[in-house]
Order: C-alpha cells, then structure tokens, then sequence
C-alpha cells in the first residue's frame, strides 16, 4: 500500500470538500462550462442533497467528483477533497482504490447499471473482491447479509439471478447493496429513485436513511425532484445552470427560499395535502443551454424580482440568513414576504351538477399476448385493463392514478379506440363506439384526442412544426385557409411563438415539443382529450407550466380532460375526480377531496403515504408503506390484487375479489375491509 | 428561448464529428473522381477501348498508355473508363431493383403483420438460407451471358435483405406514438404506412443502399471474372482481370481493372460508416 | 423448422430452374445430337423431363428423401457422389479460415472500439474496410504470382503435392485424415496448400468480424454498467475483460455463423483461381453447363449447412445469453 489506509472521519467533520469546481464539454479550443465553480462541504454521516433540472450540470459534477466522467467532459478547475486527500489529478489508480471501497456509487437506471449477463450475487460482491476485502465465502456471506437488509426477498435465491429476473425496485436494491457491501464513507447516489415507482420510491428512501444512520455512510443524493431530497436530507444544495445558486439545511432552505430559483420550485411543488387549487405559480421560460447562457446571474431572465444588477455581474454565493444563496436581491434587501400558502388560490369550477355523460366505458377488458423470446415460445396473456368501468361527463376533469404496469396507458389507447378492447363496450357522444372502424371510427377520432407522455417521440421528426399541428385538419379535409388559420391559432394558444412554426422537433426543448403535441390536439377542438404523463418527461420548472396550459385550455374549451399519472399531486392538482388504478383495476374513485382526504382503500392510502414530503412537514404521521413490489400482472393473485402488499388483508380477501361499490355516494372503493373514514390518516391534515 | 436546445451529449458529437466528416469527403471524391473519368472517357482516354495494335501488346504503364495495354494491344486505361460506363449503372440498376422490391414486401409485411407478414418473411428467410451467389451464377449462366442478364441474375438475389430491414423499421417505427398520433387524427392505414412510416424509414434504407451499390460492383466484378457478365470485346472490369490472369507477370493488365473495383466498394462503404457514425445514438445527442 | 425451410428451398430452386427458358437437353448434348428429335426425346425420358412439373418436383423430392439428388448431367454421376468429393475439400477450407478470422478479429476489433478515433483505431478501420471492399479474385491472382511463381514460397495450386498421395478417407479432411493416418509430413503439406487460399477468404472475413466487433463493442462501451463497474474500483482492463468484452461477444456469435455460411458459397473464385477442388468450382461448372442436378444439389447443401448453422448459432446465442436462455427454459418447464 503506497497511500496510508483511510482512517474514519469523526461524525461531523467535512468529508468531501469540492472547492470551484469546473467542468467543461466540447473541443479543447472552444470548451463549453457545464459545471462553473462549484463549492460544497458533505460532513461525515450527514446527506447531502444535490437539486437540480436536466442540463443544470449536477451529474457532471458528481461524476467530476469520483473521476467518472462521460468521455468528452474534463474537470477544468478547483479541487475535489476526499478527507482531505485532493481527487482531481490523482492517478487512475488510486481513484479505483478509492471507489467501491471508500466511495460507493449507484447509478439512475438499475437495468442499465447491472452487466445483463452476469449473476447478481457476484455482481454485489465484485468491490469486495476487486479490493480484496473478503476471500469467496466471506463476500457471499456478506452479499447475503447486505441484501436482506435491503429488504430483497429469498436471498438465498436471488444472488443465483440475473438482473432482468428482478423487478426494477429490487434491481435498485441490489445496485444500493453494491454500493455499500464494503461499508464506504461516502455514497455517491445519482438520481436512484427516478425511475421507479413512488411507493417502491418511498421503501428505498426509508432504507437509504437507515442504512445512513446504522452505518455511518454519508449519502451524497441527486435529484431533480424537492419532494425526494427533502424527504431524507439534512442538507440541500440548488444548482442552475452549472452553479449552486443556494444551499442550505432543508429546513431552512425550504422555508426561507431566500433564492427567486429555489423559491419558485419550492413554490411550484404539487402537495399531497393542503389546499389545492387548480393553477400551480410556474417560472416563465425555460433553462438557459450551456452555449447559450445570458450575461449576470444566470436565471435574470427569468426571475420576477431581477434588479439591473442581476444582468451585469454574476452573484457569488454568500450567507443569506441562515442559507447561502447566489443572489443580488436577496444579498441587497431580500425577496418580499414568503407567502406560506404556496398556492394561489384562485376560484376553482366546482363540478357542481354533472353535466350529460361524454364517454361511459363498462367493462372494459384488453390482454396483452407476450410473445417468448425464441421460436420455442408460447404466447402468455397479460390482463393489462380487466374490467374497468368509468364514465367522463362534458367539460370534466378525471384523473386516473397508479403505478407502472397498472394499465393505465392501455386503458388511455382503448379508451381512443387506439387498440382494440377484448370485452366490454365504450359509449361515446351517444353512440356505441366499441367496435366501430374504418370511416365511422376515423370520423369519431375527431372528437377524441391523444397526449403523449414522450415529447420525443410523439412528433414526427420530418415534419416542421406547422405541419404537425396542421396533420388532424389536413386528414380530415379542412381547407387550406382555415388550415392555416386554425394552426396559426392553436400554436398561440399553446405559448409557441410564430418563430416555431417552421421548426422541426429536434430544434425544440422538451417543453416546446410538449406544447406542439398540446396544441396538436386541440387544433381539432375534441370534447375529451386523454393526456398519458404528459409531464413525467419534462424538466422540474416546465412541468408547472404545462399543467397550467392544460387546466387553461381544458376551461376555455370545456373539454373533458382525462389526465393520467403516477403522481397523485399532480392529478390533485389538477382533476376534480380521481380514479385509482392497480393491476387493471380500478380499486378506488370518487370526488378529488374525498379519495384523497379520506381515502377508503389501503392502497390509496399507501399511495398518499408515500408522496416524498420534508420530515418536518409530515411530522409524526404514520407513513404505513407498502412492502415489496407489485405483483407482475403476469400472475395476479387470488380475490383482491392487492392483498398480498396489504396490511388489512384478512382471508376473505384471497378467495372473493370485492367489488367496487361505496355507501350511494359516488365515493366508490373496492375493498372488503374499507379504511374507516373518521380515522383516515390524512383528514386532520386536509382540515387544516 | 427559441434557441435550439444544445445538450452536453450533442455538444460531444462536434469533436467526434469531424473525423467523420473527413471520411465522408474522402468518400465522396473517389466516388465523384471515378463518375467524372467515366463520364467524361471519350475526351480523357485517347484510344477507343475496342481498337486492337497488335504491335504495342502488353507495354507497361507510359505516358502514352497510362495503364499499360493488354495482350491484343488495347488501352487499359481507355478500357477502365468505358468499363465504368457498363459497370456503374448496371450496379446502380440492381441495387435499385433491389431495393423496389425488398422495400415494398418489407414494408407490406411489416405493416400488415399476421399472415402476410408470416408469408413474406417464410419465403425471405429460405431466400437467404441460399447461397446467393451460386443461385445467381446458376440464372446468369442459364439465361445465357451478357451484361442484362447478370443484371436481372443479381437483382434476382439482392432483394431479400431489404425485406429483413425494411420490415424491422416499419415494425419499430409503427409503434411509434407520432403514427400512433396521425391513426387517432384519423390518418387512413395506406397514408399512415406511405406518408408517415416509409418515409421516415427511408433514410436508414438508402444507406443501406448506397452501401449496397460498393457490394454491387464486387458483384458484377464476380460474374464478370467468371465469364458471366458483359462478353467479349465488350471492357468490363471483373472480365478484365479475367484476362490478365494469364499474364500475371505483365501485372498492370489485370491490377488496373481491379482498382476501381476496390476503391469504389472502400468509398461506398466509407461514406456508410460515416453516416452511420454520424447517427450513432452514443455521439449522435439524444433518442432516436 | 427445419424440414419447411429445405422444402421450400428445393420448391424455390425447382421454380428457378423451370422458369430459365433454356432447355438443359439441348444445352448438354452435343449440336448435331440435337438435330435428332428422337434423341433428344429420349434423353428427356432418361431425366424424366417428359412428365409435367408437378410429377418432376414430387419425384425428386421422393428421390431426395432417400439420399438421391439426381445425376448430374455434366458429369454423369449422381449429384451426392460428387458433392461427397468436392464438399470436405471446401468445408476445410471455410472452417480453417473462419478460425484464423476469429482469433484475430476479436482481439483487432476490441483494441480498436476502446481506442475509438485513435491511430490505431484509424489503421484498423481502414484495412479492414479495404478487406471487405477487396476484390479477391485479383488478390488471389497476384498473391500466387509473388509467393508461387516468384518466391516459391507457396506450393502449386491444388489440395496437396502431386507427388503425395490422399490419406485414407475418413472424414475426407485432409489434414485431420493424414493425422488419423499418421502421417505428419501430409498433414502439413496439406496446411501449406492451405495456408495462401485461406489467407486470400480470410481478408474479407477478418475484415468483417473486425469491424462488427468494433461495433458490438462501442454499443457496449458507453453502457452504465461499466461506468458502475469503474465505481466498483475495477481497473479498465478488468472491466474490458469482465463486463464488455462477454456483452459484445453475444452478437458477434451471429456474425460468426452468417460469415461461415457465406464463405462456404464465397469460396468458389478462391477455388478456381488456386485449383482447389471444391464445391464452388463444382457449382460453376455446373452452372455453365447448365448442369440443373449438380446446381440445385449445391444449393440446397450449402443451403442446409447455412440453416444448420445458424440454427447451432441460436443456440450458442441461448447459452450466453441468460435473458434468452431464460426464456428457453421457461417454456421448455
């Protein structure tokens, strides 16, 4: 060993020190800044939570950290310590001595970070013997130990696996176990919860925080997501545009927002309790691109409170009460009064008498048939929709909630009539629409509309944006007058200026793109138009304005909106009826207020509970997370579907599914074993 | 805000991209140099291609005789050029009826699925279990030799190929939510297939082809050294070599007729490679 | 799967035959032969070229059943004779180049994908794409000008010296055959026949292994798990070794199958130009002589290695790749 070994910090001292750090992208000759001076201290044991949108350069900056960078990005200045020892320009191989053994990383996606052709278990045990930290027998026991306290189920079988046998939670979990089987200082986790369900979001999160707390290990988290870094961190730090612009304890942080940036997201942050209204305060435009960044501070252009300053000279990041923040305004005379109603309260329609019923589907059935692999294959059936009944009245908001695999996109395509349905039948405008093709059905289309999740890949990239837009006038025969008209109007009233209207995708950000998919839809003027995540892609600062685009569109066009998600504060926000789904079923709807505030089925409740929120906010509210994963719809179990993820399943629940029936009111659950209204965990809270 | 979103990823593609553009170039100048000398032979070659001198056979490379002549004293490199003028076109004709054919079943198949596609996609993959070249040496050689019939023997074989890819991206594009979005704007099937998913399809397929037209000429070479193509006097640059074979020793008469061969296969193939470097969703920035 | 695919093949080489408008009969007689309708007649009676189409397809497939593919009418032997001659010399010829390529591809390829844009990198795309742009009916012609008649390095055309005498068949390779019969001094005059015509098929296909192991390889290259295998403290020649080189490998298997198939049909000019008496050679000479028995025999023998293969390939594919593997097994269960 030519480096002394690393002797464990005391709890409290700085472990990682990275001062100025610079990272830039491009051509030796013309570098592009991705990461422009950052500063940060994470204290042994303490988690440090790195917030930022896509492009903000916080990846760039933890890569930069462990010497990880993408091929074409190099660190251009300041220093990285790890205990004091300097990172940036040390040799390769005392960077590998350092990662896995004293550094632990996990990556975003678990299926793309684990060698698809190798077993799990020597996959969790590679930093113990690329350290040679344990001899076979000793890792395998380790490996065994660490994933079960990760919570990952028959260890004894699952270290024999290969990772596309495991769903993605438990794929998480054995990359977090990976990360920590040689007990490191500092865990480096890059967005480890994006891609997977909030519930499963929520287990993983519990375990980080334990794990931080029985092992001592500093967590350095990344998010594009407030909920989740509040949720766990003690620390947080906001970067824009390749700096930090404020950083602080969260607490502090969160209720001092003494940055316009960190103000506005904190601001724009869907609630699973609270009042709700149904516009959300959005920042205007967009994050600048690394070629592209404006003079001054870089979010002047979009802050409400910039001052002449604001454009001329950058703000370094000083102390701010009790946060730092790079900022003029605040370092001059600070932004106004933090309104603790993070809402604007602006009158909301209330669906007051129900108006003609628009789309009423009973019934409905749709299987998948997945195909094997090779020619030896059987078909086997997925029931993605089994059974779904719901009914959509003119100019109503239905929100459709649940988890990846639940079948909430299939529902969307058969509702469309986009797929065919197996069984059952959907009455739409008055007519019965189920089985209904060729001219008739394509006539029908235009009074139903689809938006898509991918802004990427809903558009066709051929065509310039005009084209787009125009495509539903041009196949149903509109003139070309009116056309061009209709197009011209449409892009306004989605916020696309007439610049845009001869680009092609590829030139536009996320959000534009979302916009033309928005503004393809409405150009036909359909009563109901189904919305698949159309935000789940976007970046944190967007998401805010397109959910207010469509709340604004939906009033002025009295559409019937049928927005799906998996974020049950969006839907919130947004819907005045609420639909859950799992496993092809609906378990639970009703009015917004009562399926949230007083929600009678378990996994409703679980859904709620596991919202990411600041400890301080949830107080000593009995969280009740679900264990495991779902079930695969593959093969659902017997009775009720959910019973095996469960805490009120009773026998009963295995043999005879329940069906989904309230007390008369249009509050409906299906569950044998309802939640007690008076009870529910959340009602104090709605009260409020 | 109007600018166009320039992400790091996208920014990498600068630095790989302009190796990759060399090559292209290079590429496109062997391509353009040979159309050129072929297009315009009669003012560049000073000897009619046919013309025999039995008194000057086999005189080395000269000033005179660039290339050397051959053993009837012809000008190899006035019979390189008119060569070309046979060569060229009819690679460009097989790759072309090749690529009509394939990409009309691939895409039928892809888009109508079910029985048509099984149909297609029996008889394309019993295609390619033959080896094409026997089958097209045994249709040239049954037809009879001549220049047309070695088109119509390798277009015979070429389709197959286009069937495979062409159906794949149909299949992968038509899965797509834009063609999911013009079904539910109320776009007819036939517009959907023709006017959303072919032609979004169709810069991957003329890669394909134009890496294909480098395989063509090799092709033609092949029959053509067999005796199976363009007959005597006819030039024709696989015959060529054909004839220098037996006067290895005087190299320039079967080397010359093998190089644009060669340097155009190597050029199509180059300009493939950059293309699809340059499509690489590694440098190339975001999905798709 | 199998049994559609060769009845297919032979259904697909039957319409081909039938629908050239060349006679056989007049193409193989001799012109004054077939002056004479009652000669030709009788020879369309001998080749049953008499009966309807139908009755021809069903009698030979009857006939292919048993092993019988027919007389060749160029040499007057049954088709299965001939190719039991003519096929071991060429499935020698593809299996020894296919080795060579596949030793040396992999390595060239993967040195080339980790230093992508690089010196080598440059040296090693261009050659290869010089393999496979290559016309190898030249490079063989030139080749055994230098190393044949004027080095006198390489030995003259043909399987073995005139002098020597075949090994005993047994598997009718001759240089496993001299080995079984213990004679070492043939075995390597055999490898040195060898050795100049492989060279000359081995440059297209290291050529395309090369390059589509480059490929494989810088799919894989930028994938997380090796940026998570470098987090794990693994050096990049572990991680080379360990996680991208076995991933990068599970396509190539493909290739490798496609490019023996081809080199068994792609060998015929290496054949003719080095007097390697093969089935290439075979196949043009019946083609020439429009010889259909011979030419339908061909195809549909290199056609059935081919799916043989690629069948073998699949399921090599199944071994190394646990997520088809599983797949398999799950139905198999």
């Amino acid at each position: 060993m030519t480096h002394p070994a690393v002797t464990p910090p005391r709890p409290g001292a700085t472990l990682l020190d990275v001062g100025d750090l610079q990272v830039a992208v491009g051509p030796a000759r013309q570098p592009l800044p991705v990461v422009r001076g950052v500063s940060l201290q994470v204290r042994a044991g303490e988690i440090f939570g790195l917030l930022g949108e896509s492009g903000s350069g916080k990846s760039m900056t933890v890569h930069a950290i462990n010497g990880l960078l993408p091929a074409g990005a190099r660190v251009t200045g300041g220093s990285v310590k790890f205990n004091g020892e300097e990172l940036i320009g040390t040799s390769r191989r005392r960077l590998s001595q350092l990662r896995g053994d004293s550094i632990g990383m996990v990556f975003q996606d678990s299926l793309t970070s684990l060698n698809p052709i190798m077993r799990i278990g020597l996959q969790v045990a590679e930093p113990l013997l690329l350290h040679g930290k344990a001899n076979a027998r000793q890792a395998r026991q380790l490996v065994g130990e660490r994933l079960r306290a990760m919570g990952m189920p028959d260890v004894h079988e699952a270290v024999r696996r290969y990772p596309h046998e495991f769903s993605g939670g438990m794929r998480q979990r054995a990359t977090i176990a990976t990360a920590l089987i040689a007990t490191p200082q500092l865990l480096i986790a890059d967005e480890p919860t994006t891609a997977l369900d909030v519930t499963v979001q929520a287990q993983i999160l519990d375990i980080c925080r334990r794990l931080n707390q029985e092992l001592g290990v500093a967590i350095l988290l990344i998010s594009h997501d407030l909920g989740v870094l509040s949720e766990i961190c003690t620390t947080i730090g906001v970067m824009y545009a390749g700096r930090i612009v404020q950083a602080g304890p969260t607490r502090a942080l969160l209720e001092h927002p003494s940055h316009p940036y960190t103000r506005a997201l904190v601001e724009s942050m869907p609630r699973a309790v609270g009042a709700r209204g149904a516009r959300l305060k959005a920042i205007g435009g967009e994050p600048p691109s690394p070629d592209a960044l404006p003079a001054g501070c870089k979010f002047h252009p979009r802050c409400a409170f910039a001052i002449a300053r604001c454009g001329a000279e950058e703000p370094a990041l000083v102390d701010v009460g009790d946060t730092r923040a790079a900022c003029w305004v605040a370092q001059a005379t600070g932004l106004p009064a933090f309104a603790p109603d993070l809402i604007t309260a602006n009158a909301r329609p209330q669906s007051a008498a129900p108006r003609e019923v628009l789309l009423a589907a009973t019934d409905l059935k749709h299987y998948f048939a997945v195909p094997g692999e090779t020619l030896f294959a059987r078909h086997r059936h997925v029931h993605a929709v089994d059974g779904v009944s719901l009914s959509i009245h003119r100019g109503e908001t239905l929100g459709i909630v649940g988890e990846s695999g639940c079948g909430k996109s299939t529902l969307a395509r058969c509702l469309l009539r986009l797929i065919d349905v197996e069984a059952g039948s959907i009455e739409f405008m008055g007519s019965d629409i189920t089985h209904l093709g060729g001219d008739a059905l394509r006539r029908i289309r235009q009074h139903m509309q689809p938006i898509f999740q991918d802004p990427y890949a809903s558009l066709n990239p051929r065509l310039p944006v005009a084209d787009i837009v125009a495509e539903p006038l041009a196949v149903n025969g509109f003139a070309t007058a009116e056309i061009a008209a209709r197009v011209r109007e449409a892009l306004e009233l989605v916020g696309l200026g007439r610049a845009l209207a001869s680009r092609f995708p590829h030139q536009l950000s996320g959000g534009q793109r979302q916009r033309v998919g928005i503004a393809r839809a409405i150009v036909l003027r359909p009563a109901l138009i189904v919305a698949d995540e159309p935000i789940s892609s976007l970046d944190l600062s967007i998401q805010a304005q397109i959910i207010n685009l469509l709340h604004d569109l939906q009033q002025r066009f009295d559409l019937a909106l049928v927005f799906i998600s998996h974020d049950l504060r969006i839907v919130r926000q947004l819907c005045a009826r609420i639909a859950v789904m799992f496993l092809g079923k609906i378990v639970e709807s009703g009015p917004t207020e009562d399926v949230c505030a007083r929600p009678r089925h378990h996994y409703t409740q679980a859904l709620l509970a596991s919202v990411p929120e600041p400890s301080f906010v949830r107080g000593r509210r009995a969280r009740g997370l679900l264990e495991g994963d779902p079930p695969s719809p593959l093969s659902p179990p017997s009775g009720c579907r959910f019973r095996t993820r469960c805490a009120g399943a009773q026998g009963r629940c295995a043999e005879v599914e329940p069906p989904l029936a309230g007390n008369g009111g249009a509050h409906r659950w299906a569950c044998h074993f309802p939640l007690d209204a008076d009870v529910s965990a959340l009602t104090e809270e709605f009260a409020q | 805000m109007a600018a166009p979103i320039a992400r790091p990823a996208r920014l990498l593609a600068g630095a790989a991209g302009w190796l990759s553009n060399a090559e292209m170039a290079v590429g496109i100048v062997i391509i353009l140099g040979w159309a050129v000398m072929i297009a315009a032979a009669p003012l560049i070659a000073h000897f009619d291609p046919l013309q025999q001198h039995i008194a000057l056979r086999l005189r080395p490379p000269s000033a005179v005789h660039l290339f050397g002549t051959d053993q009837l004293g012809r000008d190899v490199f006035a019979r390189v050029l008119y060569g070309g003028r046979e060569s060229l076109p009819a690679a460009v004709a097989v790759v072309a009826a090749g690529f009509l054919v394939g990409v009309s079943l691939g895409a039928v198949a892809g888009y109508c699925r079910g029985i048509v596609d099984d149909l297609v996609m029996r008889f394309t993959d019993m295609m390619l279990g033959f080896p094409l070249i026997i089958l097209a040496m045994a249709v040239a050689a049954a037809l009879g030799a001549s220049l047309a019939h070695g088109i119509i023997a390798l277009a015979a074989v070429w389709w197959p190929h286009y069937v495979r890819v062409c159906r794949a991206l149909v299949l992968d594009l038509g899965s797509k939510d834009y063609v999911v979005a013009s079904r539910a704007a109320g776009r007819r099937p036939a517009g959907i297939l023709l006017r959303v998913i072919l032609p979004n399809a169709l810069q991957a397929l003329l890669v394909m082809a134009a890496i294909d037209v480098g395989r063509a000429i090799l092709s033609f070479a092949i029959l053509g050294f067999l005796g199976l193509g363009a007959q005597p006097p006819q030039p024709e640059w696989g015959a060529m070599v054909s004839t220098g074979a037996t006067v290895m020793d005087d190299w320039w008469v079967a080397t010359f007729p093998a190089m644009p061969v060669l340097t155009l296969a190597f050029a199509f193939n180059l300009i493939g490679d950059s293309i699809r470097d340059a499509l690489d969703p590694w440098v190339g920035g975001r999905r798709q | 799967m199998l049994i559609p695919v060769l009845l297919g093949m032979t259904l697909i080489s039957f319409a081909v035959t039938k629908a050239i408008p060349t006679d056989p009969i007049i193409a193989s007689i001799s012109q004054e032969a077939s002056n004479h309708p009652e000669i030709v007649a009788a020879y369309r009676k001998k080749w049953g070229l008499d009966k309807p189409v139908p009755v021809q397809y069903l009698t030979y497939v009857g006939n292919l059943l048993h092993g019988d593919m027919g007389v060749s009418i160029y040499t007057h032997r049954p088709v299965v004779d001939d190719l039991r001659d003519y096929l071991p010399a060429t499935v020698e010829l593809a299996t020894v180049t296919i080795f060579f390529s596949v030793v040396l591809s992999i390595p060239l390829g993967i040195l080339a994908a980790i230093r992508r844009g690089g010196m080598i990198d440059l040296v090693v795309r261009l050659l290869t794409l010089a393999g496979v742009a290559m016309p190898i009916f030249w490079l063989a012609l030139i080749l055994l000008d230098i190393f044949y008649l004027h080095l006198g390095w390489a030995p003259a055309p043909g399987r073995l010296d005139y002098a020597l005498q075949p090994p005993p068949p047994v598997t009718r390779f001759y240089i496993i055959d001299s080995v079984i019969a213990g004679e070492p001094s043939t075995a390597w005059n055999a490898l040195s026949h060898l050795a100049l015509p492989a060279f000359v098929l081995a440059t297209w296909s290291v050529g395309l292994l090369t390059r589509m192991t480059r490929a494989s390889m810088l799919s894989v290259l930028p994938q997380d798990f090796l940026r998570a295998a470098r987090g794990k403290g693994a050096s990049e020649f572990y991680v080379i070794r360990r996680h991208a080189a076995p991933n990068a490998m599970i396509p190539i298997v493909t290739v490798i199958g496609l490019a023996y198939g081809d080199l068994l049909s792609g060998a015929l000019l290496v054949e003719t130009i080095f007097g390697w008496p093969g089935i290439g050679r075979y196949a043009f000479n019946a083609a020439v002589h429009v010889d259909f028995p011979a030419i339908i025999g061909v195809a549909l023998t290199v056609g059935f290695i081919y799916t043989i293969v690629n069948l073998a390939v699949d399921l090599i594919y199944a071994l190394l790749d646990p997520r088809v593997r599983a797949s398999l097994l799950a139905v198999r269960a």
